[in-house]
């Protein structure tokens, strides 16, 4: 069991959800930013990351540019962003913050990581690129048996079955 | 202001100015490419093409895997035949030059008229100066 939780939105931008299980009370995003919020070495990239994703990535027209593919899912920030306090770095960027789109305008962050290795199947990537593709298809899943539906006007996630909505805030799947 | 907002403005207020430049400075670049690309007709291949370069170089150029310096900046706007790159000295040139804009204007019971601005300093006319040479 888990819930979509409400996160984030503003005059013309996108609307951010995020995913949270049911045993914990804090969302995967949640747990993304408190985990580099004051990371040592990590806090600045966050800073650059959280820069390049509420300041262009909600507001841009084609989104799509601004995420990198990586198989079923996608990750923040997209291609050709370096890592602006070290930009010697080798794996260019040092995060990875998992999302996908599952309606117009309408996005789900997941948790993310740093990023170890080559492929996010990979290294310290990979439990949370796994996580996130597991949730995407229970998403869809919900999606396609009508639990919830995303409605493109509000860019908001609606349902009207009475046993999985918690508040405006939130969806119990 | 609710508790996301709170927490993203405190990010947002730690990161540097000199990030938040370079961060808009590379989605504008992102996107001038890829615009330019939609533009052409041309895939990441035809691209590499151009350039005289392997199709997984042109990738790297463009994933965050490399550094992309000047010299790669400059070789790839004269592919795309688009400045990629503009100096400040450029800019300011820019702000200093003149332009003329034509405008028509509709009076009840006149003809219509077209009144043409020149040593315009901007794109911009202000309506007091169309009401001025209107009259």
């Amino acid at each position: 069991m888990f819930a979509i939780r409400y996160w984030y939105s503003k005059e013309n931008s996108l609307t951010i959800y995020t995913v949270q299980h049911e045993s914990s009370e804090t969302s995967l995003f949640d747990n993304f930013l408190e985990r580099f919020e004051n990371h040592e070495k990590y806090a600045t990239a966050l800073q650059q990351l959280i820069d390049y994703i509420f300041a262009k990535f909600i507001f841009h027209k084609q989104p799509r540019r601004l995420v990198r593919h990586e198989g079923a899912i996608d990750a923040l920030p997209g291609n050709g962003i370096r890592w602006m306090e070290a930009p010697d770095f080798d794996n260019a960027f040092p995060l990875r913050l998992y999302c996908s789109e599952i309606g117009p305008g309408i996005w789900i962050f997941y948790d993310g990581g740093i990023k170890t290795a080559a492929t996010a199947q990979d290294g310290d990537t990979s439990t949370a690129y796994y996580e996130a593709l597991e949730f995407q298809s229970k998403i869809d899943e919900h999606r396609r048996d009508g639990t919830f539906y995303a409605d493109a006007k509000s860019r908001k996630l609606l349902t009207a079955h009475a046993e999985h909505r918690d508040n405006n805030d939130l969806i119990n799947l | 202001m609710t508790a996301q907002e709170q927490r993203i403005q405190k990010l947002l207020d730690k990161t540097p100015q000199h990030v938040k430049e370079y961060n808009a400075f590379m989605v504008d670049l992102i996107d001038l490419i890829e615009d330019r690309l939609e533009e052409l007709g041309w895939s990441r291949k035809n691209l590499s093409e151009h350039l005289d370069k392997r199709p997984s170089e042109i990738t790297k150029w463009l994933s965050g895997n490399h550094n992309l310096t000047l010299a790669s900046l400059f070789k790839l706007q004269g592919a795309l035949g688009i400045p990629l790159v503009t100096t400040a000295l450029e800019s300011y040139h820019h702000s200093q030059q003149t332009v003329s804009r034509s405008i028509k204007v509709y009076a009840p019971n006149k003809p219509v008229r077209e009144i043409t601005f020149t040593n315009v300093s901007s794109a911009t006319v202000s309506m007091k100066s169309v009401y001025k040479n209107a009259k």
